[in-house]
């Protein structure tokens, strides 16, 4: 590889310009045997660059990074519950107002399918009402016909 | 298209809100105590009092029958089961509750007694435009059962007391 190109890489590279792959090549060129009297001394710089580049995180490192604070797992823990308790509570809403509306259809739906038993109810029922609508009417009578004067026997 | 979605959907609750509160007395009622099984509900609707109408032919007392449910759409009779000491003092418990539930529910009470034979009584009516909607007698019986008769529709009152005083006058003709 012409000297020229490896100069303009290495210029490059000072001035952070090389792409990845520009990198690895320089990389590659200063752990070979034929490097220039006058570059050796970057030879080490590459030599550890290249060693930086095996390393490689351990399990545990791994699972440090990828394990959420605390506070951050909490509050996911806290969101999922309350997201079912939501659920479950609508859920258990509308099934209570379901039975209910059942439960009410059946007490006022028609009770007899003969109109003569229904007649019997009918009849006991319009008689008290009438009852009780004569008592007042009784009562608000009388009222009307006391006299509530002052007696003018008394001195 | 949107403000016409959101008016008939606000009509269709407003119309059930009109259809439940014919039932809100009983329904209230029975949301607490229906359910321990000591009182029997009978439901007598429009279609039902309609079907009467055609038994009165022949029958006077049956047309003055006719005559005093003109008008009306339900009628709902609630009657506690039993009469044993302790059922008298659940019989007050029901008489009181569904007293304040009366006040509760709009009911404006035009008349309350204690007199025999009807017993301890409350009676009650809604009006609506000058008519009277709904009536319900709330009553202990000299048995100490617990009765709630409850009307709905366009109650006449006047023919309702005419009833009774009818039904004498067709049983003197009678003798």
């Amino acid at each position: 590889m012409a000297q020229t190109t490896i100069r303009q890489l290495l210029d490059k590279y000072w001035n952070c310009e090389t792409s990845p792959e520009e990198e690895q090549f320089l990389t590659g060129y200063f752990s070979g045997d034929s490097v220039p009297e006058e570059w050796r001394k970057y030879q080490v710089l590459f030599a550890w660059k290249k060693t930086q580049t095996l390393v490689k995180a351990t399990p545990k490192l791994k699972a440090e990074l990828g394990r959420q604070p605390f506070v951050a797992q909490f509050y996911s823990v806290v969101k999922i519950a309350a997201s079912v308790l939501l659920i479950m509570t609508i859920g258990i809403g509308f099934y209570t107002h379901y039975r209910q509306v059942q439960w009410m259809d059946k007490v006022f739906s028609e009770t007899y399918s003969d109109p003569a038993d229904a007649l019997r109810d009918t009849q006991n029922a319009i008689e008290k009402v009438s009852s009780v609508l004569n008592l007042m009417q009784e009562q608000k009578s009388d009222m009307e016909e006391t006299d509530f004067s002052p007696n003018d026997s008394v001195q | 298209m949107k403000n016409l979605r959101k008016y008939g959907l606000f009509l269709f609750f407003v119309q059930w809100g009109v259809v439940l509160e014919a039932q809100e007395l009983i329904s209230s009622f029975l949301n607490e105590y229906g359910k321990d099984n000591r009182l029997e509900v009978v439901t007598i609707g429009k279609k039902m009092l309609g079907t009467m109408s055609g038994l009165s032919s022949g029958r006077e007392d049956l047309s003055e029958l006719q005559a005093a449910i003109k008008g009306l759409e339900n009628i709902y009779i609630v009657t506690s089961k039993d009469t044993t000491l302790n059922d008298t003092i659940l019989n007050r418990e029901y008489y009181d509750s569904c007293r304040q539930l009366m006040k509760n529910t709009g009911f404006n009470v035009i008349f309350s007694g204690n007199e025999d034979p009807e017993g301890l009584f409350v009676i009650g009516t809604k009006e609506s435009k000058g008519a009277v909607k709904e009536l319900a007698l709330l009553f202990l019986d000299k048995d100490g059962r617990f009765n709630l008769i409850q009307m709905t529709g366009v109650i006449d009152l006047n023919m309702l007391v005419k009833y009774s005083e009818n039904l004498k006058g067709l049983n003197i003709n009678k003798q």
